[in-house]
Parts: C-alpha cells; structure tokens; sequence
C-alpha cells in the first residue's frame, strides 16, 4: 500500500532504478476502485491470483526451510 | 590422542599469549563488528521515532476538538476534521473483531486442546502461518468478490469481513501459544477434580491464558486499524457522517490519508498528516497495552 503511493504507477517497463515503475499489489490498489467491465475485474483477479500464488510460495519455501524438509510441515502443503 | 594433546599444551602453553591483547587482529575485528552490531541496532530504532517526530511536526498544530467533531473538508475548503472517518475505521473493526475474536479464539482451543496432534490441526496450523503473510490487498480483492459483489454495494460490512482475515491468523496463533503457556498441572488438576472437557477449558485454560489471548487480539486490532489495501474497494470513502442504513460506502481514517495525501490542496493535506497522526498514536496505544498485558504480573 505504501509502495502504490511511491512506485509511480506506470505500465512501462524500465530497467532503471529510478524511473517509475509497478508492482501487483500497487497495480490492485490503483486500478481495482475503477474497474469498470466485467473484463477489467477478471483481469485484475489474474493479477491477484499471481500475486497469490507468489507469496504462497515464499511462504512454503519459509515453512519448508524452517521444518528441515521434513515431512510433517512440507506435508501440510499437499 | 586426547592425552597426547594435553601433555603438549601443559609443556608449551604460552601464558602472554592468552591475554587478550588490544593489538591482535582478532581482538580488533570483535571490536569493530561489535561497534557494527550496535550502530545497526541504533539504525534500526530511528525509523519510528523519525516517523513520530515528523508526524508530530506537520499534523500536530491540526490536533483539536474540530479534528474529531468535523466532516473532512471540500476541495478548496478551510478548516475541517476526520469525525466520520473514525466513526467508520472504529465500526469496520468492530465488526472485524465480531468475526476474528469468537472464530479464532475457538480455533485456539482446538490446536492447543481438543486436537493438536490431528491432522486437520496440522492443516489449520499451516494455513494460518500462510495467512498472516497474505497481502492485505488480496484480502480486499476477496472480500470485494464475496461480500461487496453478493450485497451489490459497499458497506462497512465487507470491510469488516477484510479487516477480519487479516485479524484471523494473529488471533488463531497467539491463543494457541497462550493456552499451550499453561502449565500442566492446572489442567490435570482439573480433570483430578472431575471436571469435563469443556469445565476445564471455560472455567482454568481460558480465564489462565485470558492476558495471552488479550495481547493477541489487541495486535491482531491494531494492525487492521492501520489497514487500507482491503477498505479501498470494500468500504470506498463518504464525506458525510455513518447514515443510519449500515449498507453504506463509509469512510475510514486510513482511505482518508490516503486519499487527502494525493490532494493538491493544502488544507486537505494538512489533515492527512493529522489523521496519521491520530492513526499512529492509537495503534502505538493499542501495542504498548497490548506489551503490557502480556508482561507476567506475578514477577518482580
């Protein structure tokens, strides 16, 4: 939320640091109140759903990390 | 082979050599990465006191009795206040707590008593660990497709039900730890005594762990408090005072500096930094009380 008020929105990619750029979560944060269509919000639901299964897998890596690999902690995620 | 060792250190020990001297590189190094640790420790608190100090720099000559009795003010308008606005950010968690507190702490119990070794504990355990690291724009995006798509509006109600998964985990975790915290002997006491499951768990477990579970909450509070990802699209913003119909788009202190931050006039941005300033003292209240609970009362 602090990153949507700084990132700068801009739906180019650039390589540079300090150019404007985006992230998902600020993507939902400044398109989601203006989805007009049907289409816009089943477009804005991928881009949360990539941005869930992202975090998801993090998480699981920490969990897998912390657990050792073993089975009772990485077994929860079946 | 040990006893070879010894011999040879007894003969060749080197007393002037095990003194610590200021002049041998590893003394040094352990100095200097020391003087490092405490640098970076010293970094890491100045965060908060300069957020602290700037808010209280630029919101603090806005803090008064119009502040909290006002409706925010027009674009171009003077003076003004966020009244509204923490009328709706107290209902939203209100109702967040409605749903979080009587679920998780029951979700508590049933990890730390009724079933921790169960495989549905595990699960449970597991995605409330995964939860507590959902983003919290996420939750808005469910809340917006459950609740807001279902009601066909805005309302407090589906930025409560935001606000309460993000509420969830801390609250499902926390019990858990604090009903595991009491000893052992309380509760075979309790069954000694004949009492069933549930006595033993209403009448010793939960009022024992109540500080624990308090602090939990209290955490759990204060972080959707500051929370505006999931009240964005759930709750939206009004500029006019909670209407009597809860099925209204409601403001929240949160939206507010978010919204009034962006504004290019001056007087909204003045209550912006007041309203931070607001927000930040009561979520700094809600965790010092909540630091406080959890500190054992019985020590010193």
């Amino acid at each position: 939320m602090a990153l949507a008020m700084l990132v700068g929105s801009t739906s180019r990619i650039s390589w540079s640091v300090f150019s404007p750029g985006n992230t998902l979560a600020a993507l939902l944060a400044n398109r989601f109140p203006e989805a007009a269509t049907e289409a816009d919000v089943s477009v804005l639901m991928y881009v949360a759903l990539v941005l869930l299964g992202l975090t998801l897998l993090v998480n699981v890596l920490g969990a897998w990390i912390i657990g050792g690999g073993r089975p009772q902690i990485a077994g929860a995620a079946r | 082979m040990n006893e070879k060792v010894q011999t040879e250190s007894l003969e060749e020990i080197n007393l002037p050599k095990l003194e610590k001297s200021l002049r041998s590189t590893r003394t040094l190094f352990s100095y200097f990465m020391s003087t490092v640790a405490v640098t970076m420790t010293l970094l890491a608190i100045v965060p908060l006191f300069s957020v602290l100090f700037m808010l209280a720099w630029k919101g603090g000559q806005r803090l008064g009795v119009a502040l909290f009795t006002e409706l925010p003010p027009a674009a171009g308008m003077v003076g003004g206040g966020i009244g509204n606005a923490l009328i709706g950010s107290l209902l939203a968690v209100a109702i967040a707590s409605l749903i979080s507190i009587p679920v998780g702490i029951m979700a508590g119990v049933f990890l730390a008593e009724i079933g921790p070794e169960t495989r549905v504990a595990t699960g449970v355990r597991f995605a409330a660990k995964m939860l507590t690291g959902l983003p919290s724009i996420l939750a808005g995006v469910f809340a917006f497709t459950t609740v807001v798509l279902l009601t066909g509006r805005f309302s407090p109600l589906a930025g409560g039900f935001a606000l309460s998964l993000l509420m969830l985990p801390t609250i499902i975790l926390t019990s858990e730890e604090a009903l595991r915290m009491v000893p052992a002997r309380m509760r075979e006491a309790a069954i000694g005594m004949g009492a069933t499951q549930s006595q033993v768990t209403l009448r010793v477990l939960l009022p024992t762990a109540f500080p624990g579970i308090m602090t939990g909450v209290l955490l759990a509070i204060s972080r959707a408090a500051g929370e505006t990802a999931p009240l964005l699209f759930t709750m939206t913003f009004s500029d006019y005072w909670l209407s009597r119909n809860l099925m209204e788009p409601t403001a929240s202190v949160a939206v507010l500096i978010y919204n009034f931050s962006k504004s290019p006039f001056e007087n909204q941005q003045s209550i912006a930094w007041a309203a931070s300033l607001v927000l930040v003292l009561i979520v700094l209240a809600l965790n010092l009380s909540g630091q406080l609970l959890s500190r054992d009362p019985h020590r010193r």
